[in-house]
């Protein structure tokens, strides 16, 4: 885990009335009530495997 | 239901901090040798036990860490009493109590003790498998990014959005209950710390500070409680546990409780209602109301959680208990209504399965008068305790002066 790279996260409302969490794709211009769209994305990788995970990605 | 009415006889606490060189079996042992003493009792009298199951068995000291309260109970003297282990993360020391509680209000045993030791792992807590299938707190961690400070700073940031809890508040719990936690001999950290030197602690998880966040601790606690009827035999100032409660969560929280992933909040049902349904509950035994508690102690686990659980416990419009902390109203020491007079957790760390017994110690102390340099401004007649934990539980307590 080091260097400690700063990552954001979200609580995220869907139209279906559930609230996920996950990690939001980029660190800048977030806020409270903003819409994103659900991505796939590299979590992290090993010698032998890319792990990916879903995440969220603000519609600006 | 009729039952019988249930005293505290005495308490004990093995000091909060880092002690690499004493089990946890050996810093119960400590605590409870204190709380007989305080009892002045015989080990044998003691009839039930109830402990708190040693939470970091994965990693440190083994398996026997789920049966805690065998170990501690060989080391004290094996007299071939019931021992029931309890395992509920952060609440456990108060489940814990509420047990030992059962079996004496029952009628089926008259001398019980709770008791709990940890000794944390450093840092922040991490995940106890590798298992990215069923392993939802695995999955929490590694594919959220979602720690337990993580998780308060978004409800926090949320907060600040919807109730205007500012920068400043989040700084001036950490201010006040220092004050408390400066005269406390079992705290860890016994010094004040002033709003510039919290502010300008390290950004952990945006927007709570390093000194916005408790410290992960080893600790002990015992309590001893007899029937009322018996409690006078032990001591002159006999605790009454009016009440004790313990909560789940209600369908349709809007919080994600830690190790889940996702909620389904429905219109109506307010944050935290583990915390909610317990107090209500406590409420409700006792007959009491937010306005008869003279003290509280609370899972300050960070500046957030002072906020969200003072809106529990006393049942709070959006803002109010900020506009209480600025007005001084919670002030440890001279408030109108003094919250964590321990220092909480912010002064001791986080002993994860025995805080509810270093918050019903700290009460106990209160009420008799004893609390020396923390003893609180203003006449304690009526005192609330409340942990909350993992997975969505919360225990909560109501004690006062049975003398």
């Amino acid at each position: 885990m080091e260097p400690f790279e700063p990552y954001a996260i979200g609580m995220v409302d869907f139209p279906e009335g559930l609230r996920i969490y996950g990690i939001i794709n980029r660190m800048e211009n977030l806020r409270i009530g903003m819409e994103v769209e659900t991505t796939v994305d590299k979590l992290y990788e090993d010698e032998e495997n890319e792990y990916i995970t879903w995440m969220w990605k603000p519609i600006d | 239901m009729k039952h019988r009415q249930v005293a505290i006889v005495g308490v004990g606490l093995h000091p909060w901090g880092v002690f690499p060189d004493k089990s946890m079996a050996e810093l119960a042992v400590e605590a409870i040798v204190k709380a007989i003493k305080d009892a002045k009792m015989d080990w044998r009298q003691i009839e039930f036990i109830a402990a708190s199951s040693y939470m970091w068995v994965a990693d440190r000291e083994g398996l026997m860490g789920i049966l805690s309260g065998h170990s501690i109970e060989r080391l004290m003297g094996e007299t071939g009493i019931p021992v029931f282990n309890l395992g509920q993360a952060c609440a456990t020391g108060t489940v814990v109590l509420n047990a030992a509680y059962l079996a004496v209000a029952s009628g089926e045993y008259d001398v019980a003790l709770a008791v709990g030791a940890d000794k944390s792992a450093g840092g922040f807590f991490r995940p106890q498998s590798r298992d990215g299938k069923f392993d939802q707190d695995y999955m929490r961690y590694v594919m959220t990014g979602y720690t337990n400070p993580a998780y308060w700073a978004i409800e926090c940031r949320r907060r600040m959005q919807d109730t205007g809890t500012t920068e400043d508040d989040l700084a001036m719990v950490k201010v006040l209950s220092s004050k408390a936690g400066a005269r406390n001999p079992y705290a860890r950290y016994q010094r004040e710390f002033t709003k510039e030197e919290v502010l300008n602690s390290a950004m952990v998880c945006d927007p709570l500070h390093l000194f916005e966040i408790c410290a992960t601790s080893d600790g002990a606690g015992a309590i001893i409680i007899t029937s009322l009827d018996k409690a006078k035999r032990y001591t002159d100032k006999p605790v009454l546990i009016e009440g004790i409660a313990t909560g789940s969560c209600s369908f349709g929280d809007p919080t994600i409780p830690l190790t889940r992933l996702s909620a389904f909040p429905r219109t109506g049902v307010l944050p935290l209602t583990e915390s909610r349904n317990a107090i209500a509950a406590l409420y409700k035994k006792t007959n009491r109301r937010p306005e008869d508690i003279d003290i509280i102690e609370l899972p300050d686990n960070s500046s957030w959680h002072y906020f969200a659980y003072l809106d529990c416990e006393l049942n709070l419009e959006p803002g109010e208990a900020e506009r209480m902390l600025r007005r001084g109203d919670l002030d440890p020491i001279d408030g109108k209504l003094p919250v964590i007079p321990s220092g909480g957790l912010g002064a001791a760390g986080e002993a994860t399965v025995c805080h509810g017994m270093y918050q019903v110690f700290s009460c106990t102390k209160q009420l008799r008068g004893e609390a020396g340099e923390m003893q609180v401004k203003k006449d304690v007649k009526v005192a609330l305790a409340q942990t909350y934990g993992y997975a969505g539980n919360n225990g909560a307590c109501i004690l006062s002066k049975a003398w």
